[in-house]
């Protein structure tokens, strides 16, 4: 078949009209310059890729600078060339393929890519930002948690007793770090408390009241400080605000960070751990208890007294709080059993019952005043 | 193909034939251009026929729309090295998809080349951001005020080097009927353009700057060829100002709806002001944009865009081009037939990817 087309010669802008024809080997050109007529042949090889995207019109380029076209406004050209040379790269082009596959096709494929999109982002992405989490050295850690410190306790009356006292009982219990932990109790009636990155946990008033001994108290600090030990409160920031920080990590400004860091102080406070956090927290301040010979105990009765709360109802937030740990009563299951599976000398710690005293002594005068 | 003559090419040759001269002392009946009898054989210097050549966007949403997702697609798996190959696709389809007096545009364009390109335009930003920072990681006085002001004049050479880099870039990876464009500016030029224009910019709080874009689009524009036809800019800064002005005054007190004015006033300034040079004879670019297209385009889109959660985008940027490109028009005695190949073929994609990434557009 013989069809009608334009011939350009990469030399000039005139559109010699051309008859071609395609043949098995080569496409036969023949059209006519000013020196007269021309015949040429184009072997499939030099023919560069094409999309076939002109609709109807296929446009070819071919050969060296400066390249020649032929431009043939009829489908049916398409079909031959691709029948006559079914092995020639220039119509194995991706997209050649893509376009063939039509809409159906075209919709498979953005539909697959949104759902890549979405994996990307709520698992890759999150899970990426773990994993940097815990290569950042301590001192970012301690930017962003002190960011975040400074900007919640705008809002709370700090106790500087209590405080005071309770960072004396931490450094009782001996743990050794390279983080620098620093507890701040707060006059919150709430049965909260938390860890930041970096070494900062702040503990509510409320949950002071709500325990009975010392034991629990140093669970409670045990494992907000696996918390911070961990890096939990790290990655949990860096999970939450991920895509926020990405472009932050790449160009290295922990600055940046930072801002969004304090942008998102009061979403901080409510983001919970997931379960195995929790879990990895709590076994990891068990250890350390049985390491230190505090008596495990305590982190079963500071369950026990979360249990109640819980069961009383108690505040809103508390709820919020405790429902974004494992169900208590799995953890007090997984945690007596922990207790049973060896055996540990317990010594008791005189200084910790007189601090724990005069903690729940200040936190009851201030009661009765009230 | 769309072009419309106003003098008939076959006109009758004696009816010319009085030996009439024209003001350059020429013969009128001598002839410039001589083409095969297909071509309309040739044309002497009068009878060159002043014809209108229109421009017209044929891009189809869906296929602009599987290219961008396929281009997402292996952006994204590919942790983003694909992006040159994505953008070199993109450029070759829309240039593709644009016709001019009857032809398309090509675009030669490659991946390998763009991402080349790529490499060295962030070593280069890498290298400048380096110098600006090489007191704080030094900690010396001396190298942080002597990177401080190789920062200063790397930040502004970046600019006319990516402009100088990309023009020529994009323009040699550009052609209409075979014949490549070419761009001929001097990187020292278009430096001390810069220069004047950023300072006195600067020192008239940024009055200057309406004719500082004049002269930057003048230069680049005089230096554009396609083959043996050259661009010309030959609006004024006045005009360009008073436009903004207007643009600046009116917008609060018509609660932004000037902007629509405003888009058709700026699109068709630079594009009336624009002219074509073949052999001496100049050819007008004329823009028949109006506010109602502007309105239609603008208001359909963003209801579109937000109706679909963007899925309409690749449509609504096809709507935008053929809202420009579709009132476009070329009016003079310009002949097609009678441009040649000139430009030599030129790879570096550096200015290009630079371009890019401060995203700056060139915009034709």
């Amino acid at each position: 078949m013989v069809f009608e087309g334009k011939y350009f010669d990469g030399k000039s802008a005139v559109g010699y009209p051309a008859r071609v024809e395609v043949n098995s080997l080569t496409i036969e050109i023949i059209y006519t310059n000013a020196i007269g007529p021309q015949h040429i042949s184009w072997v499939p090889d030099k023919i560069y890729p094409n999309d076939f995207t002109g609709r109807g019109t296929v446009y070819l380029k071919y050969g060296d600078y400066p390249h020649q076209y032929l431009e043939v406004d009829n489908p049916e050209f398409e079909h031959q060339l691709k029948e006559a040379f079914p092995k020639a790269k220039f119509h194995h082009t991706a997209y050649n393929r893509i376009f063939s596959a039509g809409a159906k096709g075209i919709i498979a494929i953005a539909v697959g890519f949104v759902a890549i999109l979405l994996l990307g982002y709520f698992y890759a992405l999150p899970a990426f930002a773990e994993s940097v989490a815990a290569t950042v050295p301590i001192s970012w850690e301690e930017e962003f948690g002190d960011a975040a410190y400074d900007q919640m306790m705008a809002m709370e009356t700090i106790d500087d007793k209590n405080s005071k006292l309770a960072n004396e009982f931490f450094k009782e219990m001996g743990y050794k770090s390279d983080y620098n932990v620093n507890i701040t109790v707060t006059k919150n009636a709430v049965v909260n408390a938390y860890a930041l990155p970096g070494g900062k946990i702040v503990v509510y008033e409320g949950i002071l009241r709500s325990m009975d001994s010392p034991e629990e108290f140093a669970a409670l600090l045990s494992h907000e400080y696996s918390h911070v030990a961990l890096r939990h409160s790290t990655k949990n920031i860096f999970r939450s605000l991920s895509s926020y920080m990405l472009f932050s990590l790449v160009i290295g400004d922990a600055g940046g960070i930072v801002a969004v860091i304090v942008q998102n102080a009061d979403q901080l406070k409510q983001l919970g751990y997931s379960r195995s956090l929790e879990e990895e927290a709590d076994r990891n301040g068990l250890k350390l208890m049985k390491e230190k010979q505090i008596d495990p105990n305590g982190m079963e009765n500071l369950l026990k007294t979360l249990k109640k709360e819980e069961g009383e109802g108690g505040v809103p937030e508390s709820m919020e709080f405790l429902s974004s740990h494992p169900l208590t009563k799995q953890r007090m299951e997984y945690i007596q059993k922990e207790i049973d599976k060896e055996d540990y000398n317990v010594k008791a710690n005189q200084r910790l019952a007189d601090l724990w005293q005069q903690m729940k002594i200040n936190v009851g005068n201030e009661v009765d005043e009230e | 193909m769309e072009v419309i003559s106003t003098n008939n090419e076959g006109e009758d040759e004696n009816k010319n034939n009085e030996n009439r001269n024209d003001n350059n002392g020429i013969n009128a009946n001598e002839p410039v251009y001589d083409f095969s009898k297909e071509q309309g054989g040739y044309y002497n210097q009068g009878e060159i026929p002043i014809n209108v050549f229109e421009a017209k966007m044929h891009g189809d949403g869906w296929q602009y729309f599987s290219i961008l997702i396929v281009n997402w697609v292996l952006t994204v798996l590919s942790l983003g090295f694909y992006y040159p190959w994505a953008r070199a696709k993109t450029l070759r389809y829309i240039y593709g998809e644009t016709e001019f007096g009857g032809s398309r545009f090509t675009f030669h364009g490659t991946g390998k080349e763009m991402f080349k390109g790529f490499i060295k335009a962030i070593a280069l930003l890498a290298g400048i951001a380096l110098l600006g920072n090489l007191g704080r990681i030094t900690g010396s006085l001396t190298l942080a005020v002597v990177g401080g002001l190789l920062y200063f004049f790397g930040i502004m050479l970046i600019i006319p080097l990516a402009l100088h880099g990309g023009m020529r870039y994009r323009m040699s990876r550009t052609s209409w009927r075979g014949i490549h464009f070419g761009y001929r500016g001097k990187l020292g030029e278009l430096f001390g353009i810069c220069v004047k224009g950023f300072l006195l910019s600067v020192f008239t709080l940024g009055i200057y700057s309406s004719w500082f874009a004049v002269d930057l689009r003048r230069y680049m524009h005089s230096n554009m060829r396609l083959g043996n036809c050259h661009l010309d800019f030959e609006g004024q800064g006045g005009s360009l100002f008073w436009i903004n002005l207007k643009g600046v005054l009116l917008f609060y007190p018509t609660l932004g709806i000037y902007t629509f004015w405003y888009i058709k006033n700026l699109n068709n300034y630079y594009i009336n002001n624009t002219v074509l040079y073949q052999d001496g004879r100049k050819s007008q670019f004329n823009s028949s944009l109006t506010v109602g297209n502007v309105f239609e385009v603008t208001i359909v889109n963003f209801f579109l865009t937000i109706v679909t959660f963007g899925l309409y985008m690749p449509w609504a940027m096809l709507r935008e081009m053929r809202m420009v490109i579709d009132n476009v028009q070329l009016e003079g005695q310009f002949v097609p037939e009678a441009v040649v190949q000139t430009e030599e073929n030129y790879a570096d994609a550096t200015g290009e990817d630079l371009l890019d990434m401060l995203d700056i557009g060139l915009d034709f």
